[in-house]
């Protein structure tokens, strides 16, 4: 009877050691997100088919990097692009491109880029450059933005000739 | 019943075929390790020819000090299959669809900086050694087994030769960004870091193992 009893108590303890050793075995090691990421049900993906959640210039999830994301028609189709610097890559080729949008950071929905404030080269990471470049619909939040993280507020040309510099290397 | 006992010989066979292959890999990885750990790398780049005669040859000039007989053998099966795999593949070849599995980018468009680890006989390719330690040292973002691993390449920087990741040197903070920014640039020799580190005004040079989480989130300019 004591024996049965040690047994039991035994076997407890050694389940016990166990649990503790599987609740250390499960922390696992994880990324801090990018500041550019959303989650998925929180990117506006313009794209049909099974890559729409790819930049279709260089092939980078587009959730990922949704804050700088930027979309366009191209020769007529739909495309979505990671960043300016994709968009600029696609025009470079002599594309037709047209109803040019990006994510307005506020509201993290898509506008056309002619109603648009850029923060260029505050100190949040840039996508696909060493120049961050982060769109407003409203200008007085594009200040905010740059009073808060350092950069520059110009309007959609102005950020398209401070990403041609990248090309230009 | 001669039919029964040939088909359990010819079992056997098989089974010792199989684990040998099996035992193989694990020597190479165990060599690996006693490598990084436990040798001076200089004189390990001349250690060529078969296992056996790598395993004369550190016996008789102990780069790696006084080591046992177990460590002797699984070091000379990893030098062994480190030669010829530099000799087969002199940089990573990239296949067109290949896309990163960390950020989704297509790794085929910058080759140089691109690396690879192969899990189980399948090919992995990054478009940087930031991305690839990502995926080797987040296993909540990315889990599989670790131990399934049984190479990692990266390019050396200078040569663009296909090196094993665990004996390259790494420079940081180099005034030269890869695709997604600040990298890991890899080198085979301590020469080759030191010299890149003067030139591009490099911060510090790591090894393999001294790459952790904290090194690549502050890479991505997270604080910690």
């Amino acid at each position: 009877m004591k024996i049965k009893r040690l047994l039991a108590l035994s076997l407890m303890a050694l389940l016990f050691v166990g649990c503790a050793e599987n609740g250390q075995g499960a922390k696992k090691k994880m990324m801090k997100s990018r500041y550019q990421s959303v989650k998925m049900d929180q990117a506006q993906l313009l794209m049909k088919g099974k890559n729409r959640t790819s930049c279709t210039v260089c092939g980078m999830k587009l959730p990922m990097f949704y804050k700088t994301s930027h979309a366009a028609k191209v020769d007529g189709h739909q495309e979505q692009f990671c960043s300016i610097h994709c968009l600029l890559n696609t025009i470079n080729q002599g594309k037709k491109v047209t109803d040019m949008q990006v994510v307005d950071n506020e509201t993290l929905k898509f506008i056309p880029v002619n109603q648009a404030w850029y923060v260029v080269k505050s100190n949040k990471p840039a996508t696909m450059s060493r120049v961050s470049k982060y769109a407003f619909k409203d200008r007085a939040k594009a200040e905010a933005f740059a009073k808060k993280f350092g950069g520059e507020v110009m309007n959609f040309e102005g950020a398209l000739a401070v990403a041609k510099e990248d090309f230009k290397k | 019943m001669r039919s029964i006992i040939l088909l359990l010989l010819l079992l056997n066979l098989s089974l010792a075929e199989d684990l040998s292959s099996a035992k193989v890999a694990r020597l190479i990885k165990k060599g690996a390790k006693i490598a990084t750990k436990l040798c001076d790398q200089k004189q390990l780049v001349d250690l060529l020819g078969t296992p056996k005669e790598i395993e004369q040859h550190l016996t008789k000039s102990k780069p790696c000090g006084d080591l046992n007989t177990k460590h002797q053998h699984a070091l000379a099966y990893y030098l062994a299959n480190r030669q010829e795999h530099n000799q087969t593949t002199s940089h990573i070849d990239v296949p067109t669809d290949a896309k990163c599995p960390v950020c989704g980018m297509f790794v085929h468009k910058y080759p140089k900086w691109s690396a690879e680890m192969i899990i189980k006989g399948r090919q992995y390719y990054f478009d940087g050694v930031k991305d690839m330690m990502k995926y080797y040292i987040f296993d909540g973002d990315f889990p599989y087994n670790r131990s399934d691993i049984t190479q990692i390449n990266v390019n050396d920087f200078y040569t663009l030769k296909a090196i094993d990741a665990h004996m390259a040197y790494y420079v940081i903070g180099a005034d030269l960004f890869g695709p997604m920014g600040d990298e890991l640039i890899p080198f085979e020799s301590r020469e080759e870091a030191d010299n890149f580190m003067r030139d591009h005004n490099g911060k510090r040079i790591l090894r393999f193992k001294e790459i952790d989480a904290q090194v690549i989130m502050q890479l991505d300019g997270h604080s910690l």
